[in-house]
């Protein structure tokens, strides 16, 4: 049986079936997202002052990935018109650098997830003062004011530690390297602690190599430690499903452009235009996938 | 790989240079818009830098940069331009639904009690 209306328009809608088709499934896929942007609304209006992290998520690479993805963008529009215009093999280009983006794209996030997972927060039971350890001054506003939690990564400690494994391990010191700012600090505390830094000299961002900036603290005085990982708390939650879903559609429009571009390329002979509108409607669902991004980067690494 | 592309003669359209003219216009309107998504990211990192002192500014100006951004990929990346009627229907109705989405979870802020400061 022929399926109707796959290359020629229907008179009634204007349009083929399969275009009709995809924004009915956009429309359910915007409900969907839309959920989870609802939920980061409710989260995030509801975290009181202090409680929402601040300069956690590296802002260069969220930028660089944001130009990866409408670069990519770009390339799937550019390829549907060489289509129109017959040209295959400049269409066969554009969309290798569609998919190499895309790779690019999901390369980066992964390392983003990876930084993240051996990256860590440490409750202490015993509270330290940026005065007897001026490493820590980014981690209080005030010198005197007792810290009672520190964050960065761990000297020999990877991804997706406990305390509980560390006590097995049998470890009873850990070396902290900290972070320039604790994410508690908002993002005006830090431009301030920045300016102090600045004029007292006291400290500035020291390399992750420099033995000096390291922080030894005992594990009888840890309460709790947690990876940036979904369970670390509210923000590292809402992150995680947010992004993690939006790479999936990346992962899975990828799959879809990888299908049509070699296994599926046969139709381009046997049903030109067809082809092209199913170029069309795969970039659609890329575009829109875009279009969340868009809304994701800033709501996520900027506010 | 397959050898599909040694068949110009199935090349789609005629080819005419009315046809090809419009391609040429379509791949440049694509390149403006690619111009305003770049500038839009270069701008909502700059606003990060910026440090507006109330955060519903901050808020504000990111969310209208997104929202512009995300216009010209829906208008014309992907072709909402051109005016379909079904379309505009189905995204009509997706429209009324987020925002009442949106509205009952803002709404909520309102009946907890000791959240939701930053609207009163």
């Amino acid at each position: 049986m022929k399926i109707p209306y796959t290359s020629e328009i229907r008179e009634d809608t204007g349009l083929y079936n399969a275009k009709i088709g995809m924004w009915l499934f956009l429309a359910s896929e915007v409900m969907l997202f839309g959920g989870l942007f609802s939920a980061y609304v409710f989260l995030r209006i509801g975290a009181r002052e202090g409680e929402w992290p601040h300069g956690l998520l590296n802002i260069p690479i969220g930028a660089f990935n944001t130009l990866v993805l409408i670069t990519s963008s770009l390339t799937v529009a550019l390829s549907w018109t060489t289509l129109k215009a017959g040209d295959f093999q400049r269409y066969r280009r554009l969309q290798i650098v569609t998919l190499v983006c895309a790779a690019l794209f999901l390369g980066i996030k992964s390392w983003e997830y990876y930084d993240k997972f051996s990256h860590y927060e440490i409750w202490l039971n015993k509270p330290l003062t940026a005065k007897e350890y001026p490493q820590l001054a980014g981690h209080s506003t005030e010198a005197d004011l007792p810290i009672t939690s520190v964050v960065g990564h761990i000297e020999g400690v990877g991804p997706f530690e406990t305390l509980a494994s560390l006590q097995e391990a049998g470890m009873s010191t850990v070396k902290i390297h900290p972070d320039a700012f604790h994410y508690r600090l908002t993002a005006l505390q830090q431009a301030e602690r920045r300016k102090v830094e600045k004029a007292t000299g006291v400290r500035a961002v020291h390399a992750e190599t420099d033995e000096h900036a390291n922080v030894s603290i005992d594990v009888s005085h840890i309460a709790r430690m947690s990876a940036f990982v979904p369970k670390h708390g509210t923000f590292f939650a809402t992150y995680f499903t947010l992004t993690g879903l939006h790479a999936l559609h990346v992962v899975g429009g990828a799959l879809a452009f990888a299908f049509i571009l070699w296994p599926g390329a046969r139709m381009w002979r046997d049903d030109p235009k067809r082809y092209t509108n199913s170029v069309e409607c795969v970039g659609l669902f890329w575009h829109f996938v875009d279009l969340v991004w868009i809304f994701l980067f800033p709501i996520l690494y900027l506010l | 790989m397959s050898n599909v592309s040694q068949s110009p003669e199935l090349a789609v359209p005629s080819g005419s240079s009315a046809e090809a003219h419009e391609i040429r216009h379509e791949q440049k309107r694509y390149l403006a818009v690619y111009a305003v998504l770049v500038v839009g990211t270069v701008l909502t990192v700059a606003m990060y830098y910026v440090h507006f002192e109330v955060l519903w500014q901050t808020v504000g100006v990111a969310l209208l940069i997104a929202a512009t951004k995300a216009t010209c990929v829906a208008a014309i990346f992907m072709h909402l331009w051109h005016g379909q009627r079904d379309i505009y229907k189905i995204l009509f109705f997706t429209g009324v639904f987020v925002a009442a989405m949106l509205a009952l979870t803002t709404y909520a802020h309102f009946s907890l009690p000791g959240i939701g400061h930053y609207l009163r």
